[in-house]
This record gives structure tokens, C-alpha cells and sequence, in this order.
């Protein structure tokens, strides 16, 4: 408990600290209120969050390591070589994918519309979706996060 | 909205206008045109200042918008694409494939003795396929055009196709191409090439939230984006190209327009499919013409509408003697018809799916690899047995009724008359003899919207007082009045690439 207090301390102050200084020295793009109401809102449930957000945090993942900044804003959504620079490539994940619903329904990580962006299914703070089901809508995939 | 009323909403604007412009000019910005704002407090300032310019702003990233961005680039405009999806390609990426051309750089058609064909036959076919509801004059630019694309995306793209044609429901001669890939792909790949390497850009998850335009008389002006959250203008220096496609995947819409066609039939379309973008038109003077002529595909995957490689075969292989057949193992359309015939045909019996018949001869001729049917088998899409008897068997429906059918079509063939259903016979057709057999379960799906915006033979957008809209342009199923009340199969990516470079082009004129 004294910890978790710790923990949300710390991010406050980072938070108020990049706001002055984004504020002060003028070279970032300040936090909007929302943005700043968000991250707060984030911060709080990041502990116990099963979005991919939160399982990331709980596994030593911090804020930076997925957004480049330590306060991301909207403007700061993890980028496609952002997640690779820890899981490895697009190839190495098609294969960790269940061979026998690959050989039937098709691979998700080898779509046919082409290389996605990850975050078009893997959401770091809603519940992630399977971008496939739009159309194939029988497909039984499933997706951490959800 | 009457046309009445259309003008008294434009008298009030000017109104309101006129007491703006007056009393409040300083801080004030003008209004932006909107026909379908009811009051006052609809209507909307104009952006006071613009977030970006550029020359060619195309909105839809298929083969119609990717074709206009690629003339536009090579004419030397600043071209962005934007894309709402967060994938390009829209219904095109996962388009069967198949491109009516009369002729093209290979001369596969003579090369394959497939007989004769021409661009006037070709046109005298879509329109004949329409009901005669198409414009001639943007009918003959398809077919007139369409090599000359087909050929320019094999040249600068890398575009290939399989070294075989085929007569496909509603065209009189074997002019049906198929991409190497055996899907749209093969085409949107070439075109995003071509346009990226005339330095066209293409942003994804772009929407655009409406079209800026000042009053009925004056040039488009730019758009409202939304990214996320964020919410910019951006003004076009020279055109606005929509390409955006149909609106099968927008129930309401459909249902407006088309009763008909209710909720409950499947769509073979990307979820992104909803026409937003014909009715922003509309708000700035677009007009609009036959709207309630929707296509179903006869052929689509019957739990889920998709159309996939499997779902092909049975409009590629009719021309090759493939058969469609019911439950009970009946023959019941001629396999030659247009698509909206096979459909109906196939919701009269009551009970889905029905099943295309086809043998091994017949795959590569209609353009078919057996590398897709092993991936189908292996699906489960396509079933497959040595004896007619047998294939019977799998698909659960009477055998005795399957192996008469398929005899006496195979005497039809010899003989060369179908008493049946009247099917042109023609010497290029297989009987079913020799297997192995396959069929392939099949039934209609929400496909194509042929009605859609007004436009010329330029591609310009035409308003509802019959006067171009300035610097607007529109190209592919955006639009309407090409395909009549059915649009044959094979005719939607040339009409979207030959409208495509015919709109690129023109939008990037100063």
C-alpha cells in the first residue's frame, strides 16, 4: 500500500515537473488539462489495470519505455518499432501464433492488408480488439488485454 | 429535402449572413455552405485559419484514390491521401481480383484463341448489364480506358496477371484478367508504388469530419480532419478528389435508399464501407443519382458474407463449364447471368448455401492456381472428391440428383444448347468428366454501391443545379451513373482506375 502511495508520488511530480518545465523552456508541446486528466486517471488504475498498459507496469514496464517520454501525451502513442525493440519482428511473432488456427482461419501477424501498426489491435489502456474479426467475424481469436 | 426547401435553407443562410457581415465582421468568420443545416444554429464559422496546405488532398486510399494520387503526383501536386482506417486500401485490398479489359500488353485474349472482343463490345455489355441505366459517355471512358490503366500498372507498378481470361456473368467474350495474387492487392500494391514514387503520401486513421466550401457558387475549399482526438483544417490549393468508396457497410443508409436489401444480409465489404463522404457532398451542393441500386455478390462465404480466394471461383469458372447447383442438387440459373439474376435466384430457393461444381481442368483456364484451392481445401472452403457421386456425399445433399444434373449439363455442353436455362454454350466450356471434383458453398452478400455523385466525363462533381462544383473532384464506387442498376463483374477496378487518373490528373491543373 505505502509503496503503490509511493509510486503515484513520484509520477505526480515527474508530471508536474515536465508540465513547468515543457511550460518554462517552451521546446514541448505542454499537456493539455484532458491529457494531464488522463494520465492521472491512468496512473491510478495502472496496478490493477488488465489492459496491456497496466500488464506491461506490473512487469517492470514503465510509461517511457512504451511512450519515449515519461508523460505521453495524445500526441505520444507507441510506435510499431517501439514494441518490436523488445518483441524482436513481425516474423518472430507469426510464429509464436497457434499453427493449427493459422493453417485455418490465417495469421494475424502475416495479414493480407499488409503490415499494421500493433496498437490497430493491441490498445495500451482500452481493451484490445482483434482487427480481423470486422470481416471475418466466425475467426476464433483471441487477444491479450481484452 | 425537397429542392424547395433546399433554397429557402440557402435564403436564411444568406440571411443570417447578411446580419453577420454587417454587425459583426471584425471577429466574425463567414459561414460554411451547408444544405443540410434545419436552423441558424447549425451552421457552422469558416476555419479562420488553415493547419496545413496542400495541392491535391484525395480522400479514400483504394484503387480509385491511389490511381488519382499517382497522376496528381507525376503532375508535380503536393498529393495526400488520407485514409480513415488504419489500414490503406479500403474494399479494393480485398477486392476478388478480376479486371474486364478488352485487350492488353500481353494480348492474352488472342494468344489463348479466345475469340474476339473489342472496347465498344465491352461497352455495349456494361450498359446492357445496367438496364441501360448508365451513362454511355462514362461507360465508353471505362472501357475505352481501361487497358491503357491495366498496361500503365503492369509498366511503372509492377502489376501482373495470371496467363488466363474469362467470360464472367453478363460479358459477351473472355476479357475477365486476375492478379497474379488472385486479389485486389496485386492492383492496390502497383498503384501505392506508383504513387509513392511520385512523391505522394498516404496518412492512415485520418477521417475527415466535412467538407469547407463558402457558398453554392464558389470553389471547394478545403476539409476538417480528425485524428484521434485532435481536430485540424486542411486547405487545398488545388482540388479535393473523393474516392472514398460505397456504403454497403451502412445499414441505415442502405435501408434509406434500398428497403430491399435488409439488415440482415451479409457484406462482403471492410467495416470502413458507410458513404459519410456522399453525404458531406451533398451538404455543399453534391448531387447524387441512383442510389437504391445496391449489388448483392452471389458468391460470397455463406456464414459470413467474406469474400475471399474461394469465393472467386465460382464467377471465374463459368466460362469454363463450371455449374451452380442447390441443396437438392439442381441446377437453377443460367451460370451466365449478371450478378443481380444469380442472386436473386439463389434467395428464391429459400435456403443457403448453394455450391459451385467445377473439376481440376477448369482451374487454371479461369484464372484459378491450385496453390489457392489447397489453401481452400485445407480451410475447409473448398471440398473435394474423385467421383461426382462422392463430392455429393460431403456436401450432404442427394447424389442421384447431383450425377443427373451434371450429365445432362454435360450434354448441353456437347450438344451445345442448354433447354434449361438458356446458357450461351460456348466451345471453351469443360464438361464435368473427369476429376477431380470441387465445389465450393456460396450465397449472396451486400457488394457494391452503383449509385453514388453526380460527374462528368472529367470527373468533376456535378451540384444540384447541374453546374460543376469547383475544384471537387470524384472517382470510383463514390460515384454513380456508370453501372446502371448492376454493375457487371470485373468492371469496378477499371472504372476505378481509369475515373481515378482521369480525376488525378485534372485536379492537379492550376
Amino acid at each position: 500500500m505505502k509503496k503503490r502511495l509511493v509510486k503515484r508520488l513520484i509520477i505526480l511530480c515527474l508530471l508536474a515537473m515536465t508540465w513547468a518545465a515543457a511550460g518554462w523552456a517552451g521546446d514541448a508541446k505542454p499537456l493539455s488539462r484532458e491529457e494531464l486528466d488522463m494520465i492521472r486517471e491512468i496512473s491510478r488504475e495502472i496496478d490493477s489495470s488488465p489492459y496491456l498498459g497496466g500488464l506491461h507496469y506490473q512487469n517492470g514496464v514503465s510509461c517511457q519505455d512504451c511512450h519515449g517520454v515519461p508523460q505521453p501525451g495524445w500526441d505520444d502513442p507507441p510506435e510499431a518499432e517501439q514494441c518490436l525493440s523488445c518483441h524482436e519482428s513481425r516474423e518472430a511473432l507469426a510464429k509464436l501464433f497457434d499453427k493449427e488456427l493459422a493453417r485455418k482461419w490465417g495469421n494475424p501477424h502475416e495479414s493480407h492488408l499488409g503490415d499494421l501498426d500493433c496498437a490497430v489491435c493491441h490498445k495500451g489502456h482500452l481493451a484490445s480488439t482483434v482487427y480481423c474479426l470486422g470481416c471475418h467475424t466466425n475467426a476464433p481469436f483471441s487477444i491479450p488485454g481484452q | 429535402m425537397s429542392q424547395t426547401e433546399k433554397s429557402t435553407t440557402i435564403k436564411r443562410r444568406s440571411v443570417i449572413k447578411g446580419i453577420l457581415g454587417t454587425g459583426a465582421a471584425v471577429t466574425m468568420a463567414p459561414l460554411a455552405l451547408n444544405l443540410t443545416a434545419k436552423d441558424a444554429q447549425a451552421a457552422r464559422a469558416l476555419p479562420q485559419q488553415w493547419d496545413e496546405t496542400v495541392d491535391v488532398l484525395i480522400i479514400g486510399s483504394g484503387f480509385a484514390g491511389l490511381a488519382a494520387a499517382a497522376e496528381a503526383a507525376a503532375a508535380g501536386a503536393k498529393t495526400v491521401i488520407l485514409e480513415k482506417m488504419p489500414a490503406y486500401g479500403g474494399n479494393s485490398i480485398i477486392n476478388g481480383g478480376v479486371y474486364a479489359s478488352w485487350d492488353d500488353e500481353l494480348h492474352l485474349r488472342e494468344k489463348l484463341k479466345l475469340g474476339e472482343d473489342s472496347p465498344a463490345q465491352h461497352t455495349q455489355d456494361t450498359l446492357k448489364g445496367g438496364d441501360f441505366y448508365g451513362d454511355p459517355a462514362l461507360v465508353k471512358i471505362l472501357a475505352d480506358g481501361a487497358t491503357d490503366a491495366l498496361n500503365w500498372m503492369m509498366d511503372e507498378g509492377g502489376c501482373t496477371v495470371r496467363p488466363a481470361l474469362t467470360r464472367a456473368g453478363g460479358h459477351t467474350a473472355y476479357r475477365t484478367h486476375t492478379s497474379t495474387e488472385g486479389v485486389g492487392r496485386g492492383y492496390t500494391e502497383p498503384l501505392r508504388k506508383i504513387a509513392l514514387a511520385h512523391g505522394a503520401e498516404i496518412r492512415l486513421g485520418v477521417e475527415v469530419a466535412w467538407i469547407w466550401r463558402e457558398d453554392a457558387t464558389g470553389p471547394v475549399l478545403g476539409v476538417e480532419v480528425k485524428k484521434g482526438r485532435r481536430v485540424s483544417n486542411i486547405k487545398v490549393a488545388r482540388s479535393l478528389v473523393l474516392a472514398s468508396g460505397g456504403f454497403s457497410r451502412d445499414i441505415k443508409m442502405r435501408q434509406e435508399f434500398n428497403p430491399s436489401i435488409v439488415p440482415e444480409i451479409n457484406c462482403t465489404n471492410h467495416p470502413g464501407a458507410t458513404g459519410e463522404m456522399i453525404r458531406y457532398a451533398q451538404a455543399i451542393g453534391a448531387d447524387t443519382l441512383q442510389l437504391c441500386f445496391i449489388q448483392l455478390y452471389p458468391f460470397a462465404e455463406p456464414e459470413t458474407g467474406v469474400l475471399d480466394k474461394p469465393a472467386v471461383y465460382p464467377f471465374n469458372g463459368v466460362g469454363y463449364g463450371l455449374v451452380y447447383v442447390s441443396r437438392e442438387g439442381k441446377r437453377f440459373v443460367n451460370e451466365l447471368e449478371r450478378r443481380d439474376v444469380c442472386s436473386q435466384a439463389q434467395i428464391n430457393l429459400g435456403e443457403k448455401p448453394t455450391y459451385s461444381i467445377f473439376n481440376e481442368a477448369m482451374i487454371v483456364k479461369m484464372g484459378g492456381a491450385q496453390e489457392d484451392v489447397d489453401k481452400g481445401l485445407e480451410r475447409g472452403r473448398f471440398i473435394k472428391a474423385d467421383s461426382i457421386e462422392e463430392l455429393a456425399g460431403k456436401l450432404k445433399i442427394p447424389a442421384a440428383a447431383l450425377v443427373k444434373t451434371v450429365e445432362e449439363h454435360n450434354q448441353y455442353l456437347k450438344k451445345g444448347s442448354d433447354p434449361d436455362f438458356n446458357k450461351p454454350i460456348t466451345d471453351k466450356m469443360i464438361p464435368l468428366e473427369k476429376g477431380p471434383f470441387y465445389a465450393v458453398a456460396q450465397w449472396p452478400a451486400v457488394h457494391h454501391t452503383m449509385g453514388g455523385l453526380r460527374i462528368n466525363s472529367s470527373a468533376q462533381v456535378i451540384d444540384i443545379w447541374g453546374k460543376v462544383i469547383p475544384k471537387l473532384y470524384a472517382a470510383g464506387e463514390v460515384t454513380g451513373g456508370i453501372h446502371g442498376s448492376n454493375r457487371l463483374g470485373s468492371n469496378a477496378i477499371p472504372d476505378c482506375v481509369v475515373f481515378g487518373r482521369i480525376a488525378g490528373r485534372n485536379a492537379a491543373k492550376v
